[in-house]
């Protein structure tokens, strides 16, 4: 076993600490699947990584013997990769029984009868995207609250907003990245950072579809405090997104947000990286069990 | 200023359907297709509305009351209580932890509406 092994989970540290940078300074679109298929690597890296420190716990075999006399492997170290692979295990089931409840119900809403855009008899400004099924579809939520708290300009920047989240396919990207970050805590934070992403790239979307920078700005800005206003609101937790609609504003009112296309090439060689120490460490370990398979 | 812009937008027919609808929802009470036409913004050509109008009233989107000509249009809200049920069991769900559901916006802390107040402000003196 050579150090390799622990580079999965370094990728994943390094992902964690820089995301929330990353994430302002990346280009919405491009950045929201690189950095999804990231975190997806990163987190297969942790599984594989946990399975081959797990395995050398088992002592009894010459191969495992061997692998450890590469870089050895304290007992410790193992009994942690296990720890870490069985909490990613029961956390990664947890996250995809929610989804598929969520799903569940929000297909219920997306098969109320109407068109593209489902009005809610509510008073509470609310507004979300149904994501369809694989054929497309899809559709638009509104509360009469949030429709009444908005002017024209901002409702067509709201619809064009939510529009795009469906046509870009931004629930595949969030669902992958929920799930990534159940199997490895570390990347909760890249998860946080998808989600700032999708918004980011809706929001720009919006702005082709109502041609002004400003509207969406308002928007959003009118939308939000309409919500705050709106006691019942309160009833979801505060800060869990920690992506504020207060950057989106700010964003939106820069002319043109500097992005780094650099930094998409960045994340994606460490990913690569991460993949590539998985291979290497999986493949001095294939080759000693080859060796003792042969004898 | 404001608004100006919108002789660049592109829209496409789902757009403007929903635009239309929303402005029938946000309003009081029925709409002639010339009120619809000032409700969403006025950049709509008068012919643009009232056949998107059309469209809605064939698939049974809006009801259309009056005779042809002086007709005015109310959404139907048959789904629309049913939707709030709905939707509050999607909500109650933790749906909205974020994890599929893509709010438009998510709720403010103190910072953050302070600092929005303050950017509307602007806007709205410039
Ligand atoms: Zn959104």
């Amino acid at each position: 076993m050579t150090v390799a092994v622990y580079l999965p989970l370094l990728v994943c540290v390094v992902l964690a600490v820089s995301s929330r940078a990353v994430a302002k300074a990346l280009p919405p679109r491009a950045g929201l699947w690189t950095l999804t298929a990231a975190a997806v690597i990163a987190a297969a890296g942790t599984v594989w990584t946990c399975l081959l420190l797990g395995s050398l716990l088992v002592d009894d075999i010459p191969a495992f013997d061997a692998a450890e006399r590469l870089v050895p492997v304290h007992d410790a170290v193992s009994l942690v990769g296990v720890a870490i692979l069985g909490v990613g295990a029961v956390r990664s089931f947890l996250a995809l029984r929610r989804l598929v409840q969520a799903r569940r119900r929000l297909r219920r809403l997306g098969a109320l009868p109407g068109g593209e855009l489902l009005v809610v008899a509510d008073a509470r400004p609310d507004a979300f995207a149904v994501p369809g099924s694989r054929t497309g579809g899809g559709r638009v939520v509104v509360t009469q609250g949030m429709l009444r708290a908005l002017d024209a300009g901002q409702r067509r920047a709201l619809i064009a907003h939510e529009r795009a989240h469906l046509r870009a396919r931004h629930s595949v990207a969030l669902a992958l990245a929920e799930l990534a970050a159940a199997m490895n805590p570390l990347l909760v934070p890249v998860r946080r950072s998808i989600g700032f992403l999708c918004e980011r790239d809706a929001d720009e979307d919006a702005v082709v579809v109502a041609g002004s920078r400003r509207l969406v700005a308002q928007a959003l800005a009118a939308a939000a405090l309409a919500r705050s206003a709106s006691a019942a609101a309160s009833s979801l937790a505060p800060g869990f997104h920690q992506l504020s609609v207060a950057e989106r504003v700010s964003a939106l009112l820069t002319p043109e947000p500097v992005t780094h296309r650099r930094l998409l090439w960045a994340v994606g060689a460490m990913t690569l990286l991460a993949a590539g120490a998985a291979f290497d460490a999986t493949r001095d370990f294939a080759s000693i069990l080859v060796m003792l398979v042969a004898r | 200023m404001a608004g100006r812009g919108a002789a660049r937008s592109r829209r496409s027919a789902g757009q403007l359907e929903g635009e239309i609808l929303s402005a029938l929802w946000a309003a009081d009470g029925p709409m002639t297709a010339a009120e619809v036409q000032v409700a969403v913004g006025g950049d709509l050509a008068y012919n643009t509305v009232h056949t998107i109008l059309t469209r809605l009233h064939a698939k049974g989107q809006v009801h259309r009351l009056g005779p042809a000509g002086r007709s005015t249009y109310r959404p139907v809200k048959g789904a629309a209580e049913v939707a709030a049920e709905q939707m509050r069991a999607v909500l109650n769900g933790g749906a909205d932890r974020g994890e599929i559901l893509m709010r438009f916006v998510t709720t403010l802390d103190a910072a953050d509406e302070a600092a929005l107040r303050a950017a509307l402000d602007a806007e709205g003196s410039s």
